[in-house]
């Protein structure tokens, strides 16, 4: 399985590779549970650091296995999309190259068996997004770009070009991975080891250890920030938005299947470690701080990335925003599950929601792909009446938007309502708050999209574009996912437990401490309140966008809103006053005043010429060069040297 | 045993044939002096990876001398990364230097084959005696060499106002070099010796014998290398030597050349007077953060593609310094990597820089440049894995010295505590400035609209670029190659020597 993975970073030609290993991957993930008995490592051995033997290695467990197949096969049906949807780019080969290294450190990160491979997956799939972010990095067709040329906010562009967005991404998600080796540097020196299994075994002394240092948060904030950056939670979301700009089945890729996720990943990872490390260590009550981080960083983010989703007007951007939203919920779960009685079920939740997630956003931007292309437009506005043409991408989408607006039986239904359920639980109210107008919102961005696109009738000019349905070879892939998003939903509760028990069980019993099961049950009131909220924001999205949209654009206050949240609350301006421009300023500060102000200057005009005022005064003889003159004035100190030397070592001798 | 003076013989070769060549001057082509060179150069560098590959640990017959110690050349653990760094990086450069130079020649109106690739030997050979001594005369003798070669390669074929320059670069490197020899002397009149390794005594009774001399060496030789390292404060001669250099030259002075002096703090501060160094560690560390942070900052606002080239380089030596300033053995191991990563990432990137000056009629100004990758496909490649090299991205070696040096970082902040959080605030900013400055010049240099057509580099300039990154690469998927030495060598040293203790 991780030849299959590594076997595609040596692909160079043809899709047909490129699928054909993802395919293998796919198979092999699915099977391994057959294979090896769960949990197993498999390793070679490969360097060693300062006694400390470093294997190439896999884990192979409940965990592991479920995202890795998850990932697996997301990436193949994106992968087979895109060998259509790509067809006779002008970067062809760039492309399937840095997708398969896509999936293929993706692999990697999720089956890693210590810290280092894990490393090598993390930030691979770091360079890979940035290489497909920038895809079209001549920048040239602005049908590529995010946002409106020509709009500042507070007076900072508003727009950002393919190779722009990459540099932003590969600059924000590496500044978290500084963080996150510094942390990975910390528990070495208190545990002497990299592999997350002796890890797992040690982690009470680790935990003690930190602690009586005062370092156990600001270890553990730092060792996450890498996951919060490349998941792209509040403050690091900005990146995730602007890589927009890359081909959509990329954006597929790196919000359905692989990137963003790997955040979640490495929390679902270690969390369960440390919250059994710690009770063992009597310390759960000073990780107290830590939860509450998360979770409030999780449903602040899902409620803010909500709420720009409302007022966007390009299709691609409000399902990224979405992502952000979602993955935010995924943080909220891992955060409520310190504070429940049984954690493992919140952190299922957040399991199956990234299931979900991958299952319909992936659906979702590939059709988003297929109207952008066929619209020639980005914008939502111009794709109205696309139902017209396109029934099929329709019933895909909307099986999509349900599943994500959590309408039961979709999936998307079931792990929001586990979260949500799991906050409340924890005690937390304005977390808990956060997230249900956050859900609210969530079912009326998309229907607000939805409802432009689809419902809402086009103009006359529509009659006559050539738009007509998706190449089959594009079309099935989502149009599968769009219907999986439901069987997952219908079969995840029903019967006895479903799917969902299946997993749960499967991945939290197999594995090397297996964690307390216990048994997933939905308070009626609670779901009432999600589903109601899911409903109500449907229907206000379908009434206002359908038959009402001047009720929105006339109102002067709620323009001014709608101005904020497009701005994304003026927090990439924020962002660009603080860090970049003030970064960008300081170092012409620095470059002018210091480098060749004062360094120049003193080191290579004062000095010399003091020197030269120094030497006329001894001698009377002119030089006209200085150069020259110096020259004999170090041949001099050479010669000096030398037989000052020799004399010294005779005196010893 | 036959093999006792082979590494001496096989560095001899390159200096006569470096002579001959110097005689032969105009008489032979330049293909022919590229490929003389380049196999002269050979020679010492695969005897080097061949005794080691064979014993480990290798030195050659000594020649003893009352009072001055004894001089031999050996290559162990610890100088393995560095000899293996500049014994790639010179063979390879010297096939390169032959289309490069060509067209420099033209510019310059007169061809001389012989005299530049006898520079060239005499450099890089230097650069190689420079590691492989055990002894601070011997240092110091290999040391002169290179820094008068590398000069006259400036003054010669360098770019801009030359002169000035090189004067510039051979009076600063010679203050250091200055510093350096006075501290050293210090050392060997007082212990009758001029050896560094073998350590003539166990560091506890060197410290006695020294008694308050220690301090002094050590200052003395740290100044030297600092300005030979080109750290915040004495950096101001680098930016314009690297970037006026000959480009080929360029590529060995940066990567190569200041990069010994953080082999030489290592080898000798480090090894000798770890006690002593540890009492001015919060300077060390303060140090590399401000050289890593300054770098980068003038990296970022730089327009000229060498001179920002110039820059990364010093703020990957305050890399360097930070992998030291731990004093760990696992910031000592990632410091070493450091020097080999930077040695391919930062030859390859100034080898791009070299393409785009020689074949596209000397164009060196960022703002001039953007959407060459189009027109340029090999070049913009291998730039890009110059730049994941020096950022740490994998599957390049870079990613291992990055790892180890903020592991370091991390095991240093678990013993500073809660103040080191600090620390950690501005190595974030540091180490978060090289792939801003890096990217952002991908970007304005290789990405967006095209504004000219550039021409791609022809073979003879490709080959040995591809070659150094394919090295880059192998030595990340096997990093025993270089690490298991280090580390073996560091963890017998330090780590199971302070158990025994």
């Amino acid at each position: 399985m991780l030849a299959a993975g590594l076997g595609l970073l040596l692909k160079k030609q043809a899709p047909f590779i490129s699928i054909g290993t993802i395919a293998l991957s796919f198979i092999l993930s699915v099977m391994s549970p057959f294979i090896v008995s769960t949990p197993s490592i498999i390793s070679y051995p490969w360097f060693e650091l300062l006694g400390l033997k470093i294997n190439f290695g896999m884990l192979i467990d409940g965990l592991s296995v479920v995202m890795g197949s998850v990932v697996a096969f997301v990436s193949l049906l994106i992968a087979i999309y895109s060998y259509r949807y790509m067809y006779g780019d002008w970067g062809h080969t760039r492309y399937w190259y840095f997708f398969s290294f896509f999936v293929g450190s993706m692999l990697l990160l999720v089956y890693a068996s210590n810290l280092i491979v894990l490393l090598i997956g993390w930030e691979g799939t770091t360079l890979a997004s940035y290489a497909l972010i920038g895809h079209w990095y001549t920048d040239e067709d602005e049908e590529r770009w995010v946002g409106d040329k020509g709009r500042y906010a507070l007076g900072v562009p508003m727009w950002f070009t393919p190779s722009q967005s990459g540099v932003r991404a590969m600059v924000v998600t590496s500044f978290g991975d500084i963080g996150f080796i510094t942390g990975i540097g910390m528990l070495y020196k208190v545990s002497g080891t990299l592999s997350i299994y002796v890890i797992e075994k040690n982690i009470t002394q680790i935990i003690t250890a930190l602690n009586k240092n005062n370092l156990l948060i600001p270890f553990l904030i730092a060792f996450t920030m890498g996951a919060f950056a490349k998941s792209a939670q509040f403050p690091f979301h900005e990146w995730l938005v602007t890589a927009m700009t890359g081909p959509s089945s990329i954006s597929a890729l790196i919000h359905a299947a692989t990137m963003v996720n790997a955040g979640v990943y490495l929390l679902l990872r270690f969390v369960p470690i440390l919250l059994g490390g710690a009770v063992k260590a009597g310390l759960y009550s000073s990780l107290n701080i830590f939860f509450t981080y998360v979770l409030i960083i999780g449903a602040f983010t899902a409620f803010m990335m909500a709420s720009m989703a409302i007022a966007s007007n390009e299709l691609k951007l409000i399902l990224a925003y979405s992502t952000a939203s979602q993955i935010g919920y995924m943080f909220m779960g891992i955060g409520a599950a310190y504070f429940i009685s049984t954690p493992s079920i919140a952190l299922f939740a957040s399991l199956s929601h990234f299931i979900s997630q991958a299952l319909f956003k992936a659906a979702m931007f590939m059709a988003a792909g297929v109207l952008i292309e066929e619209f020639s437009s980005r914008y939502i506005k111009d794709m109205a009446g696309a139902y017209s043409k396109m029934k099929l991408t329709a019933i895909a989408f909307l099986l999509a938007s349900l599943s994500l607006s959590g309408i039961p039986p979709f999936s998307g239904f079931w792990d929001k309502d586990l979260i949500l359920e799991s906050t409340l639980q924890s005690g937390n109210l304005i977390a808990y708050l956060l997230g249900i107008i956050g859900a609210f919102l969530t079912s009326f961005y998309i229907f607000r999209a939805f409802t432009m696109v689809f419902v809402n009738k086009g103009d006359e000019k529509l009659k006559e574009k050539e738009i007509k349905e998706a190449h089959p070879v594009m079309l099935w892939p989502y149009f599968v996912l769009g219907l999986l998003s439901l069987l997952f939903g219908i079969f995840w509760y029903f019967p006895n437990g479903g799917l969902s028990a299946l997993i749960y069980r499967f991945v939290y019993a197999q594995t090397y401490t297996p964690l307390l099961i216990g048994s997933i049950y939905f308070n009626p009131l609670d779901v009432g309140i999600s589903v109601t909220i899911a409903f109500v924001g449907l229907l206000t999205a379908l009434y206002i966008y359908k038959a009402r949209r001047e009720i929105i654009l006339s109102n002067v206050t709620l323009n001014k809103l709608r101005d904020f949240l497009y701005d994304r609350w003026e927090i990439n301006s924020l962002y660009y006053k603080a860090f970049v421009y003030s970064l960008n300023s300081f170092a012409s500060i620095l470059r002018k005043s210091v480098e060749f102000g004062a360094f120049d200057r003193f080191y290579h005009n004062l000095v010399p010429r003091f020197i030269l005022a120094a030497g006329e005064r001894f001698r009377k003889f002119q030089h006209g060069d200085i150069g020259k003159y110096l020259l004999t004035l170090l041949t001099g100190t050479l010669v000096l040297l030398i037989i000052g030397f020799v004399i010294l070592v005779m005196m010893y001798g | 045993m036959m093999h006792g003076q082979l590494l001496t013989y096989s560095l001899a070769v390159p200096y006569i044939v470096g002579f001959i060549q110097l005689l032969l001057n105009k008489k032979a082509s330049g293909k022919v002096h590229a490929a003389i060179s380049s196999i002269s150069l050979l020679v010492p560098a695969s005897v080097s990876i061949i005794v080691f590959g064979l014993y480990g640990a290798y030195s050659s017959y000594k020649l003893t001398i009352t009072n001055l110690g004894s001089f031999m050349l050996f290559i162990d653990g610890l100088n393995w990364p560095v000899v293996a760094g500049i014994a790639l990086v010179t063979v390879l450069i010297a096939i390169y230097s032959y289309p490069y130079m060509e067209v420099r020649f033209n510019e310059l109106g007169s061809i001389d084959w012989g005299i530049y690739y006898f520079l060239y030997v005499y450099f890089s050979v230097s650069l190689l005696g420079i590691v492989l001594s055990n002894n601070f005369i011997l240092f110091y003798l290999f040391l002169e060499v290179s820094l008068i070669t590398s000069f006259l390669l400036i003054a010669l074929y360098g770019y801009g106002n030359r002169q000035r320059i090189s004067l510039i670069y051979l009076i600063w490197t010679h203050l250091g070099g200055f510093l350096f020899l006075v501290g050293s002397f210090i050392y060997g009149l007082t212990l009758h010796t001029f050896d560094f390794y073998p350590p003539p005594m166990p560091s506890g009774l060197m410290l006695q014998a020294l008694g308050p001399l220690a301090a002094i060496i050590v200052t003395l030789i740290l100044l030297g290398m600092f300005i030979k390292m080109a750290v915040f404060g004495v950096h101001m001669w680098l930016p314009y030597a690297h970037a006026e250099a000959p480009t080929p030259v360029s590529a060995l002075l940066s990567p190569v050349m200041i990069g010994i002096g953080g082999y030489a703090i290592i080898r000798i501060t480090y090894m000798l007077f770890e006690p002593l160094l540890l009492k001015a560690q919060l300077v060390l560390l303060a140090l590399s953060v401000v050289t890593i942070i300054y770098g980068g900052l003038m990296a970022l606002k730089e327009n000229d593609f060498k001179r920002l080239l110039a820059y990364s380089s010093i703020a990957q030596m305050g890399y360097m310094l930070m992998g030291i300033a731990t004093l760990s053995p696992i910031g000592i191991l990632g410091a070493l990597l450091q020097f080999f990563a930077h040695a391919v990432g930062k030859s390859i990137l100034f080898s791009s820089a070299g393409v785009l000056i020689s074949k596209n009629d000397n164009l060196r100004d960022i703002n001039k440049m953007g959407g060459l990758a189009r027109s340029m496909p090999y070049t913009s490649s291998l730039a890009l894995l110059g730049f994941m090299d020096i950022s740490g991205l994998p599957p390049t070696v870079g990613f291992f010295s990055k790892l180890l040096i903020l592991i370091a970082v991390g095991v240093e902040l678990v013993k500073l505590g809660l103040p080191g959080m600090l620390l950690l605030a501005f190595v974030l900013l540091g180490f978060g400035l090289t792939p801003a400055y890096a990217f952002y010049a991908m970007k304005r240099i290789f990405f967006g609209p095209p504004k000219i057509k550039g021409v791609e580099a022809n073979k003879t300039m490709l080959i040995p670029i591809v070659l150094i990154a394919i090295v880059g690469i192998i030595t990340f998927a096997f990093p025993s190659t270089i690490v298991n030495s280090v580390s073996g060598f560091l963890h017998t040293a330090f780590v199971i020597g302070v158990v025994m203790d």
